[in-house]
């Protein structure tokens, strides 16, 4: 396992570097990056001076390569710099917005799963029969509605129309109120967002975790259960859905970077404020060292989920560990 | 069984043809059909090549329809079935809930949002099409190089495809937009499809490991093939069926990204007729005015569901291995 390990984390070491140089170079030629610091709302169009200053300021006139250098060496200490707009420490932004961004996607994570995995069980059982027909239509009508335009409509008929649900943000009741009333109000406001973003890949995982359970059922373990004598609904989900399951925890690692990337959307249409808001937010108002940040960040993700899903596997299925060594 | 194939085969076609070529037809302030002048004349087919300026009015472009229209359409035969143009704003009938004279409504500046969705059509379907494209050649190309190239082309090539691969979609899209010097539609294609091509690269890129060892591909060898010509005319073949499915999903996706980043404002310019764009509207104002939501929406809807029917019927048709288990 430690092995495993330690050559997996090497490994990484080369896509990070290619990560960030890929960022950098990509960004580094932003334009209108200076805009976000001197262009002031009605002050007009900035002085060259001022330009020229702040390109000075934030060493925009030296050469490519060191400006790399210097970049990833604070990255490396986590220092990203100071945001232009709000001038503050972008680490400091960034934590701020990560907190929402994670309780969203984990309810939204949660709710998936805690759905998808009985409906793509009993789907799964109930094969050749009219329900599982209309499982099938229903689920593709479900994965080919996009969820941002299920968002709208739902934040339309919902929030709008019936006034059930509040309309975006996170919510806030004054402090004095009791811990239960917050929670609620929370709660309240996490439900569309939680929904809407949990909704693609809900239909998803159903379809996955049905498809993976049909594979486990026609197997020779599965038939010796049932031979002696063990009960349908115990076999569907003890046996056959813990085999089936392995599939499914390398989605969870899948499923991390969209913490950032597939929340953008979503988070934009309720006023949600976390990471991905943040990102469209500053790749508007031309935030450079923001979106540098979450560039990187996003693409950090994706690497740490992959690598949990790797580590994840290999917990769950031993074979691996001893093919590794 | 053959006849039925083609009869859909066809009958898909046909429908993509009509929702690329119709929309001038569908819908516009010019007529079908028109008298002027004495003459007839059909000013919705002008913009044919060739033959337009002889079926064109006698005056040409310069006939101002929606003013026609206005004063009360004299010499109109024929309109179109949505008679107003996806730009032409009209300021008196803002935000009208749809009605017989605007079956989907109007947005905020008093334009038809069914003509508006007719003519997103086209912009959907080139934007995604185009971005498919430019994926598969770039994936299929570099795949190629990874996989029949030497160790060190294929460990570099890999390596850039786990990089490129590790960006969420819609992040690198945005990223490349923003970074471009001038927004356009260009722009937007290759933002797309340099988030698309990392997969069919991958795939390539493994068809060609697994595949040049066969035993077809050593006799095309020993028969004196070269490497471009086994890449060419056998490899790229017997890999050719799943990447087209591939590609008939990544036209869906590739719409709903374009219209997810028209809908963010950093898609296609602001006048152009997105579906995107259109949803935006509905964001940017504190009507709640459900036709610029329903509508769209279920444009974008049909068009992804429509290519992953595509794509499905395609794997079991090509495929007899599949059969349908439940």
């Amino acid at each position: 396992m430690a092995g495993f390990l330690v050559r997996r984390i090497l490994s990484v070491v080369p896509t990070l570097i290619g990560i960030t140089l890929i960022t950098f170079l990509l960004l580094e030629k932003l334009p209108g990056r200076e805009m976000a610091l001197v262009g002031t709302p009605g002050a007009g169009l900035p002085s060259v001076r001022a330009l020229e200053e702040v390109r000075r300021a934030y060493h925009f006139d030296e050469p490519v390569a060191g400006r790399y250098a210097h970049w990833v060496l604070r990255l490396a200490r986590w220092d990203l710099g100071e945001s232009m707009l709000e001038h503050r420490p972008v680490a400091e932004i960034i934590a701020d917005a990560a907190l929402p961004s994670f309780l969203l996607n984990f309810s939204a994570l949660l709710l998936a799963f805690a759905v998808s995995i009985p409906l793509g069980v009993g789907w799964a059982r109930r094969r050749g029969t009219a329900s599982e027909r209309a499982g099938a239509t229903l689920f593709l009508l479900l994965y080919a509605f996009p969820n941002f335009a299920a968002a709208l409509l739902l934040q339309q008929a919902l929030a709008v129309r019936l006034g059930l649900l509040p309309l975006q943000g996170l919510g806030g009741v004054s402090e004095e109120a009791g811990l239960l009333v917050r929670a609620g109000d929370f709660l309240r406001h996490l439900a569309l967002p939680a929904l809407c973003l949990s909704y693609g890949s809900l239909a998803y995982l159903t379809r996955f975790t049905r498809a993976n359970l049909l594979e486990e059922i026609g197997r020779e373990y599965l038939i010796a259960a049932r031979a002696r004598g063990l009960g349908e609904r115990l076999l569907a989900w003890k046996h056959a859905l813990r085999n089936a399951a392995i599939p499914l925890l390398t989605l969870v690692g899948l499923l991390i970077p969209a913490l950032l990337g597939g929340s953008v959307l979503i988070e934009t249409i309720f006023s949600w404020p976390g990471l991905g808001r943040l990102y469209f937010y500053s790749l508007t108002n031309r935030d450079f060292p923001v979106i540098l940040a979450l560039t990187t960040l996003a693409a950090l993700l994706t690497l740490g989920g992959s690598f949990l899903s790797d580590l994840l596997y290999a917990i769950a299925d031993p074979r691996l560990r001893r093919e590794e060594r | 069984m053959i006849a039925s194939r083609i009869a859909r085969r066809g009958l898909i076609l046909a429908g993509l043809a009509l929702a690329l070529l119709g929309a001038p037809f569908l819908a516009g302030e010019a007529p079908l059909v028109a008298r002027r002048e004495g003459l007839l004349c059909f000013p919705a087919l002008a913009v044919a090549p060739m033959v337009g300026t002889s079926l064109d009015c006698p005056g040409g472009a310069r006939v101002d329809w929606a003013a026609v229209r206005k004063a009360g359409g004299e010499g109109i035969l024929w309109s179109k079935p949505i008679p107003y143009g996806p730009y032409a704003s009209d300021l008196d009938s803002i935000f009208e809930p749809p009605s017989r004279r605007h079956w989907m409504g109007t947005d905020s500046l008093g334009r038809d949002v069914a003509s508006r969705l007719v003519h997103g059509i086209p912009v959907a379907f080139i934007v995604g099409g185009l971005a498919t494209l430019v994926a598969l050649l770039l994936g299929i190309t570099l795949g190629a190089f990874a996989g029949a190239g030497g160790k060190w082309t294929d460990l570099a090539l890999s390596r850039l495809i786990d990089l490129v691969a590790c960006f969420p979609t819609l992040v690198l899209a945005l990223a490349l937009v923003a970074a471009s010097v001038r927004p356009g539609i260009g722009v937007l294609v290759f933002s797309i499809a340099a988030t698309r091509w990392t997969g069919i690269a991958r795939f390539f890129r493994g068809e060609v490991l697994r595949q040049r060892d066969l035993s077809y591909c050593e006799a095309a060898r020993a028969a004196g093939a070269g490497r471009p010509y086994l890449l060419a005319r056998h490899i790229l073949p017997n890999a050719l069926s799943p990447i087209l499915i591939t590609a008939a999903f990544s036209v869906g996706s590739a719409v709903l990204l374009e219209a997810g980043m028209s809908f963010l404002g950093l898609g296609l310019p602001p006048p152009a007729p997105s579906w995107g764009s259109i949803l935006s509207e509905a964001r940017d104002q504190v009507v709640p005015a459900w036709w610029l939501v329903l509508f769209p929406s279920a444009a974008l809807f049909g068009t992804v569901l429509g290519c992953i029917l595509l794509a499905e019927g395609y794997r079991d048709s090509t495929d007899p291995r599949i059969t349908r288990v439940g």
